[in-house]
């Protein structure tokens, strides 16, 4: 049975995009990596698969080295060149070398890769198994209801949303090259920002009528998109530069686009560039300045029908690109290859794993006993509160007395002249 | 305690050795005559099967992983994690108990409410998935069986092993005078002292007589107009081979085994005459339940509730060297032919067909269901410290705004102060 032996992704978020856009939950169960969830599940895995970030929870990196289960890791970006731009990437992956990485995967059964380029980079630098796991379209294009539409703080007149739903990053390149256009665009349309994970003010300027939203950044990815599509933008910017990682980079944004139904401009960065060589209508490009994010945005500012067809292009092109199809037949296939460990087998993960969670056991129950003293001494601090509160009220109503009694001397002295 | 025990769980992840015996007896006290009496006299070749363990033991879940069977001794409350253990990992579990608890959980103005958990219906659901019961008399079984408490009830006595006590001589001879001896549980004190401290003060009127007060306050019985009237108080010692050794080294001549009444008496067993013929006495019990008949066989002598009666029973035996040699011979014989440790060697013979052999997929199968409960208990863990952790932070900004609160009472309090003084000054 399926239910009982799957393949377990362990991730730092079991939410992420890196997990659940990439691996079917028909197949894989993905679990918080650092939660007591994961040891419960290890026992009785197919394999495991180590998602993004290799080294989150070292301990049980090495009790899946000495657990005879086969094990994968999931590479959705190259984390390899990643490192070595930190200043281009939210995520900085400091220990994933590729000579720290080739010995740690030393003994992997495998490393899935998103794109045909990371598989090729990975194969030559890394690890010599390699399979290709492209992401895959998780929903379909869900606008809100009717109820949630009429809830939403609608301006009157007919509005149009450009969201800007990327991480801290590129918050510098949107700032100089596409709100100027926005505001100087705000002048001919009726333009509302919805920028997610902004400062609230941040991006304020009182010679625009440019409106602007600040939605705070959900590092949920599923609750983010859930936020996405309550302010059902039409359109989505993705500012972005040419680094060393991006010929590696998937074009994402269009997947989330495509979910949300909105046209994407993004920045003419190889990541589109191939898109576009496909499909050249699934996605405005614009070169990194002012004038040329003007000049895109307008365009899809001017059309509603232009929005409308790109929008579409896009979710056709996605899911032709990333059909589910093709990763769950990735997955059971691996599926076929790993049985379900037997009950002996499992007896002896328990051996390895036990006195791994005995640690962890141990660490909660060290917390506990100091949350035990620290509230036995807040107990004591509110007694002592509350004996100085009854003394300080009781002095304070003895000073109100003896100034009232001042009063009426002083108003009876005052008489008696 | 339930985390001391949570925690302990997690060795049993972790097996090296294979257990020799495949009965684990769990006991609070392993050296008690509970234990001692039905377990550790088992015959040896049937002893080599079990082995006896403290159940607060850091162990016990360790050696539960690799048992065939596991008995708890009487108590059904002390056990619970571990009983939730051997639940959890599919260890056929039996309850062995020489006292009916159920009585005993109803007469709470003698017992008090120590034993409130033993209503029927409590035993019953706890006993649910147990194998069976090992119950010491016959009417013990014909009271779980009307009560339907338990489907497979067996018979489970105690054992005379006069073999096991040794050639112990006694120590404090030679011997001044005849020697009469208490040696009970706290249950019995006052009868001793309403009945067989008056009957002992009077036999010394007439001739000289030591009694010895196992477990009695000191300078309980006031001796002073009873010249011949010696009485030695040795502590009360839960040690089974250790008070049964000192209480031969007094070499008593007769047993004094007073009960009190209550329902209970009629599930007790007889293991006091063992003791008794163990170190060579006469007995003397009071007349109830479970000795009535036994006086027609000379296992014993019985005695009322009175003074009198003990006093009589006693002077029959100081007068008499031939009926104390009757009475002293006939206790043993009736041990010897009523607690054989036969019917015990059938029970553990009887648990080993009924449980199944340990195979390599038992054990592995034990070893992932102890481990996945130790995963439910390191979550539940991680939850109460999460809750834990809120709770702090809640106290914390609770008494931040009682602080800022305080400060400003405290401000208009030094404002009126500063009033005050003003016009006082102003009066003076």
């Amino acid at each position: 049975m399926r239910l009982n032996s799957r393949i377990l992704a362990l991730c730092a978020n079991p939410n992420e995009p890196a997990a659940t856009q990439f691996l079917p939950s028909a197949y894989v169960t993905c679990v918080d990596i650092n939660g007591v969830d994961a040891f419960r599940l290890l026992l009785e895995a197919r394999a495991v698969i180590f998602c993004r970030n290799l080294y989150l929870v070292p301990e049980l990196l090495e009790v899946a080295r000495n657990l005879r289960i086969p094990k994968y890791y999931l590479m959705t970006e190259n984390v390899v060149t990643m490192r070595e731009e930190p200043q281009h990437h939210t995520h900085t992956f400091h220990q994933h070398s590729a000579q720290a990485l080739q010995a740690t995967l030393r003994d992997f059964d495998g490393v899935l890769v998103s794109s045909t380029r990371l598989a090729e980079y990975v194969k030559t630098a890394i690890h010599p198994r390699v399979i290709e796991l492209p992401p895959f379209v998780s929903m379909l294009r869900s606008r809100p209801s009717a109820a949630v539409l009429e809830a939403l703080p609608f301006p009157a007149e007919r509005v149009i949303r450009v969201a800007y739903f990327s991480s801290a990053v590129r918050q510098g390149l949107f700032a100089q090259v596409v709100l100027p256009a926005l505001r100087r665009l705000a002048h001919f349309h009726n333009i509302e920002l919805i920028a997610f994970g902004c400062a609230p003010g941040s991006l304020d300027d009182a010679t625009s009528p440019l409106r602007v939203r600040t939605p705070a950044w959900q590092t949920d990815y599923v609750g983010a998109l859930a936020e996405l599509v309550f302010w059902n933008p039409e359109i989505i910017v993705q500012p972005d530069l040419e680094t060393l990682s991006t010929p590696f980079k998937l074009p994402h944004m269009l997947l989330t686009a495509a979910q949300v139904g909105a046209a994407v401009v993004a920045s003419r960065i190889t990541t589109y560039i191939d898109l576009t060589c496909q499909n050249s209508r699934c996605v405005v490009l614009a070169a990194n300045n002012i004038e040329s994010w003007e000049q895109s945005l307008g365009l899809l500012l001017r059309s509603a029908a232009l929005r409308f067809r790109i929008a579409t292009e896009a979710l056709s092109v996605v899911t032709a690109l990333w059909p589910r199809e093709k990763n769950e037949c990735v997955l059971a296939h691996l599926e076929s290859r790993h049985p379900a460990p037997a009950v002996a087998e499992q007896a002896i993960r328990a051996d390895i794993i036990g006195p791994v969670l005995r640690g962890r056991f141990d660490a909660l129950t060290g917390q506990m006993s100091g949350f035990r003293t620290q509230i036995e001494m807040q107990s004591l601090a509110i007694e002592q509160y509350k004996k100085d509160m009854a003394e300080i009220s009781l002095s304070l109503d003895d000073s109100k007395r003896i100034l009232t009694e001042f009063d009426s001397a002083r108003a009876q002295k005052s008489i008696c002249a | 305690m339930g985390e001391l025990l949570s925690s302990a769980m997690f060795q049993s992840v972790h097996i090296k050795s294979t257990s020799p015996a495949p009965i684990l007896v769990v006991a609070l006290g392993p050296q008690q005559a509970s234990v001692t009496l039905f377990f550790d006299f088992l015959p040896i070749e049937k002893r080599k099967l079990i082995r006896i363990i403290f159940c607060g033991d850091v162990a016990v879940q360790q050696e539960m992983m690799q048992a065939r069977a596991v008995i708890f001794v009487r108590s059904l409350v002390d056990y619970e994690s571990l009983i939730a253990f051997a639940r959890h990992i599919g260890l056929p579990m039996y309850h062995y108990c020489d006292d009916n608890f159920n009585v005993i959980c109803e007469e709470i103005e003698r017992y008090g409410s120590a034993y409130a958990f033993y209503t029927r219906d409590n035993m019953r659901n706890t006993l649910a998935d147990f194998a069976g019961c090992l119950l010491a008399v016959p009417n013990l079984i014909e009271f779980y069986r009307l009560n339907n408490l338990h489907s497979k009830l067996l018979l489970y006595p105690p054992i005379a092993a006069f073999d096991e006590y040794g050639d112990l001589q006694p120590v404090r001879q030679p011997k001044q005078a005849f020697t009469v001896s208490f040696f009970g549980g706290g249950d019995r004190r006052a009868a001793f002292n309403d009945y067989i401290v008056p009957a002992v003060k009077q036999l010394s009127k007439m001739q000289a007589i030591v009694l010895v007060a196992f477990g009695i306050d000191r300078d309980t019985v006031n001796c002073e107009d009873f010249p011949n009237l010696t009485v030695h108080y040795p502590p009360y010692e839960p040690d089974y081979a250790l008070a049964i050794r000192q209480f031969r080294h007094y070499a008593p001549d007769v047993m004094l085994h007073s009960s009190s009444p209550t329902r209970n008496n009629a599930f007790k067993n007889c293991n006091n005459i063992i003791n008794g013929a163990v170190a060579g006495a006469a007995m003397i019990c009071s007349r109830t339940e479970p000795y009535l008949g036994l006086d027609e066989i000379d296992a014993t002598l019985l005695a009322d509730d009175t003074s009198q009666s003990w006093y009589l029973a006693m002077w029959q035996l100081a007068n008499s060297a031939a009926r104390l040699k009757r009475l002293q011979i006939g206790a043993k014989r009736y041990c010897e032919n009523t607690y054989s440790g036969a019917q015990n060697s059938t029970v553990v013979v009887d648990i080993l067909e009924t449980c199944p052999p340990l195979t390599e997929s038992i054990l592995a199968r034990r070893k992932v269901l102890a481990y996945q409960l130790a995963v439910s208990q390191t979550a539940a863990l991680e939850r109460n410290v999460m809750d834990a952790a809120g709770a702090v932070n809640i106290r914390a900004q609770a008494l931040a705004e009682g602080a800022a609160q305080q400060s400003k009472l405290f401000g208009e309090l030094s404002i009126n102060r500063e009033k005050i003084s003003a016009l006082a000054g102003v009066c003076v």
